[in-house]
């Protein structure tokens, strides 16, 4: 079996994720931050170790990283938490449905509404297109940092400038950056929604809210933090303020692990593997094979390690589905990023989404290449 | 020994790393907050306000010395 669906998930997780889970399960049984007994107390100790990685991660400080339970729940909880009664949102136009939908969602109400910024391949005027769209109700821009069909990177910095002059608040989307580019809260970005179980390694069900706290949120769901118990109000504490009920904390904790394998690999030597693989599939197909369409004219560097593509005119989810016959596992269809496919022309098809991780090798490319070379001989005209 | 109280969990874990590092030994502990409630904060031997100030480099504050 070889794995290339790894912008849904990693998969293998490193050994240290897998031993730190299993270790959680045995040792840190204890709800954190709830009681004041030992296992509860050592529990909350290995949660804030981890909180601690996340946070000196993204260059935050440890109480502004919230534990969510994935890249969709820590964007709610942000997108959701700025907006007041007739704000508007400017979003772009290659985002996954995490980000439109929850705009969407909220431009319903209270007369709020949002705008979708064009972008380009050129970042000035990328730039331009985000800020030609604020207006005085304009509460933020929330964008993907790298678009999870394309792979397209957004200028991150410079849209963080634009936040700033404009004294809006900047929420990414990092689901498919984090762990593979380098992004910082001293980047400019004032809030960072991650999941935990893509390039930082963690298991799923985990994922990150990162905020610098310059922006205040309003809370979406209340309940137990196992703090100020008496008053009825939600505490304005974080990450309390954020956590209500008990976290995944098995997964919290093995997230810590996961990160501690991005430290040591390093963000630069993760991504300049996987580049070099996604560029030896893209080489491949363009120069010899024309049966296959990849959609990007070639292979920059502006762009997180992944590779769209169809085999000839055959529809993305039965490509996938020839090939995990063949034991290489692919997502096709539309990836829940259907703005993005529309974009790139495929929104009829879909396309099949090749993405290795810090496991694949390239062996195992090369035996993929083959055995796209032999579906797209057997199935399908030139295009 | 002094129970100096903080504002949360998180901000008791915090502050215990940070005593770490100024060789500083504190055992985070549960507590009721003044006004009643769950609470958090760290139990130390050395001076509370000492501690306190040390804390404030970091930019935790005491909510209260016990």
């Amino acid at each position: 079996m070889v794995y290339l669906d790894n912008a849904a998930t990693t998969y293998p997780k490193p050994i240290p994720v897998i031993a730190s889970m299993s270790r959680a399960m045995v040792n840190y049984g204890g709800n954190p931050g709830r009681a004041g007994h030992k296992l509860s107390m050592e529990t909350a100790q290995a949660v804030f170790t981890s909180r601690l990685k996340c946070a000196e991660f993204f260059g935050a400080e440890p109480e502004n990283v919230i534990f969510t339970l994935n890249c969709t729940h820590a964007l709610n909880l942000a997108i959701k938490g700025i907006i007041s009664p007739g704000a508007h949102l400017i979003t772009s136009d290659i985002e996954h449905n995490a980000v439109i939908r929850p705009v969407h969602a909220a431009a319903k109400e209270n007369g709020n509404s949002y705008s979708i910024a064009r972008t380009t391949n050129n970042e000035d005027e990328t730039v331009r297109n985000f800020e030609k769209l604020i207006n005085a109700r304009t509460k933020a821009i929330v964008c993907t940092s790298a678009s999870n069909v394309t792979g397209k990177i957004l200028p991150l910095k410079r849209l963080a400038e634009v936040c700033k002059k404009h004294k809006i608040c900047f929420i990414i989307d990092a689901a498919q950056g984090a762990g593979v580019i380098p992004m910082k809260l001293s980047d400019g970005i004032n809030i960072i929604c991650t999941a935990g179980h893509k390039g930082l390694y963690g298991p799923m069900g985990t994922g990150l809210m990162i905020t610098d706290g310059k922006f205040r949120l309003r809370t979406i769901i209340e309940g137990g933090t196992g703090s100020f118990s008496k008053e009825i109000e939600q505490p304005e504490v974080l990450p309390d303020r954020f956590e209500s009920g008990t976290i995944n904390t098995c997964g919290a904790i093995a997230l810590g692990a996961g990160i501690d394998f991005v430290n040591e690999k390093t963000i630069d030597r993760i991504y300049r593997h996987e580049h070099s693989l996604c560029e030896l599939f893209y080489n491949e197909m363009k120069l010899n094979n024309k049966k296959v369409k990849v959609y990007t004219d070639t292979y920059e560097h502006n762009r997180v390690p992944l590779v769209p593509f169809n085999i000839g005119s055959m529809d993305s989810t039965e490509a996938a589905a020839l090939l995990s016959k063949q034991g290489f596992y692919l997502r096709g269809g539309f990836q829940c990023a259907y703005m993005a496919h529309k974009k790139m022309g495929t929104q009829e098809v879909g396309a099949v989404r090749f993405a290795p991780s810090a496991f694949t090798n390239r062996h195992d490319v090369m035996m993929f290449i083959k055995a796209v070379n032999r579906i797209s001989t057997k199935n399908t005209k030139a295009l | 020994m002094a129970l100096i109280v903080l504002k949360s969990m998180t901000e008791a874990g915090k502050a215990r790393y940070h005593l770490e590092k100024f060789k500083i030994n504190a055992i985070v502990e549960k507590l009721t907050l003044p006004g009643g409630g769950c609470g958090y904060g760290v139990r130390v031997k050395e001076d509370p306000d000492k501690v306190c100030r040390q804390l404030s480099l970091v930019n935790i504050e005491c909510v209260e010395i016990r």
